[in-house]
């Protein structure tokens, strides 16, 4: 007999090491440490829990009190002119296969379903859920598919996060399952041109001119100092604020998670040009380096080649297999120069939707909500 | 067009059974194209239809066809 809870704040490490297993399980090139980390950055770092807050749902087995289901929730904060909205992000949703059935749509309409929050976001790369959703009031936002610009930096390393990927995806996208294929096959044909890089490598300050010079940003309040919002009409983001900004780009948990890196441009009388985020992240025993956000006030080929040289030697002094740009509706100018400098692309259908609760917010067009980071219903980035 | 006709319709159109091959028996775990993403835009399309919304209960408890009209004929009463 299956029963649904929905657990708050009161997590226990028992119930949570029993949760990475049962996640490992469902995901298996993500190790339970890794999951634990990730419980840490969503729940126990997260600012914007409240007592009431879910944290997730679950299917669990009545009499044994075996995990058999599991919906997390990411509570993260974004902004609508002045007005904080709270969103609420499912993420990693599994169960078992042997009880699929009606209890899985249970943890989806508990998901759906919250008051707690004022907007339910969803991202899915699997076409049969992307046809439901709209049936259960959510709508679409974005672009249809993300391209993700890649850099190779070790061959062999990004052969076997390949094969990692495959067997990731290998349940539910197949449109994605081919498009690795594709890449695989064309992989062979510019691997000449890719020398993989072994020395430690000086991270350059400087672009090769002498113009720009990088510096890595290390808390929100520098952060902040210089970031220059920019929304464009009746647009929802992701909030900027310093609570969010300790959590999501400085805290702890989401070093440990993810490494996460912020750094800002600059030219060399001191003149502020932009910013770049970017994560070590794990794809089963690989790395690679993921640039979640980058903003340029005036987008110039030599910052691009700055940052392009920058990640690059970051990503192989870390031991990555790649860099990938998960840029969300990046500026287009930005886009052409990233085009521009790097061989290899590959376009995923992350679509994104959102359902409002009734009444919050009545005159905004779904197509202006801008989502700038990469928020991964399978492994919870924030 | 009257409620029963309306739920056949739409569990027809969204289990992919013709309407003439319905039977109060066909179950959750004898159609392949029963599955738990078809049942979550079945209580979706349901609930749409009606203007209902089934609790939590009643959405695990849909396991055959008549289930799915019983219960949804619950909430039209």
């Amino acid at each position: 007999m299956q029963t649904l809870t929905v657990y708050k704040k009161d997590l226990t490490e028992e119930f949570l090491n029993k949760l990475a297993a049962f996640l490992n399980e469902g995901f298996p090139s993500d190790t339970q440490t890794l999951w634990k980390l990730r419980f840490d950055f969503w729940w126990f770092s997260n600012p914007f829990l409240t007592d009431t807050t879910p944290v997730c749902w679950i299917i669990e087995d009545e009499t044994t009190h075996k995990l058999a289901g599991f919906l997390g929730n990411l509570t993260v904060v974004f902004t609508y002119g002045n007005q904080p909205l709270r969103i609420s992000d499912g993420t990693s949703w599994y169960v078992s296969k042997n009880i699929r059935g009606p209890e899985t749509s249970s943890l989806y309409f508990t998901f759906s379903r919250q008051k707690n929050a004022d907007i339910v976001l969803n991202t899915t790369p699997s076409s049969t859920i992307q046809n439901i959703l709209p049936t259960l009031g959510f709508k679409k936002i974005g672009e249809d598919k993300l391209q993700n610009y890649m850099i190779i930096v070790n061959v062999a390393k990004y052969i076997s996060m390949l094969a990692t990927l495959l067997d990731h995806f290998s349940e539910s996208q197949s449109d994605n399952k081919a498009r690795i294929f594709v890449l695989a096959s064309k992989i062979g044909n510019i691997c000449s041109k890719i020398l993989p890089k072994t020395k430690r490598a000086q991270i350059p300050a400087y672009d090769t001119d002498g113009r720009y010079v990088i510096k890595y940003c290390e808390n929100s309040e520098s952060f902040l100092e210089y970031f220059t919002e920019h929304k464009k009409g009746n647009t929802i983001e992701f909030s900027k604020d310093k609570t969010t900004l300790d959590w999501i780009l400085f805290s702890p948990e989401v070093q440990a998670l993810l490494h996460r890196t912020t750094a800002q441009i600059f030219t060399k009388t001191g003149e502020y040009c932009g910013y770049f985020i970017y994560d070590i992240q794990h794809v089963g025993k690989d790395t690679t380096l993921r640039i979640r956000e980058l903003q340029l006030l005036k987008p110039e080929d030599a910052v691009i080649k700055l940052i392009l040289k920058h990640v690059k030697i970051e990503a192989n002094n870390a031991g990555c297999a790649a860099v990938y740009s998960g840029l969300q509706n990046p500026d287009p100018a930005v886009d052409k120069l990233l085009h521009k400098h790097i061989l290899l692309s590959l376009k995923t259908d992350n679509r994104y939707y959102v359902k409002f609760r009734k009444n919050v917010i009545t005159d905004v067009d779904p197509y202006s909500i801008y989502v700038p980071s990469d928020l991964d219903p399978d492994v919870g980035f924030i | 067009m009257t409620d029963d006709e309306k739920i056949a319709g739409l569990f027809s159109e969204i289990m992919e059974i013709p309407i003439s091959e319905l039977n109060d028996s066909i179950s959750y775990n004898s159609y392949p194209t029963w599955d738990s993403l078809r049942h979550l835009q079945l209580i979706s399309e349901l609930e749409d239809e009606f203007d209902i919304e089934f609790c939590l209960e009643d959405i695990t408890s849909m396991r055959t066809y008549k289930e799915v009209k019983e219960l949804t004929r619950k909430y039209l009463q």
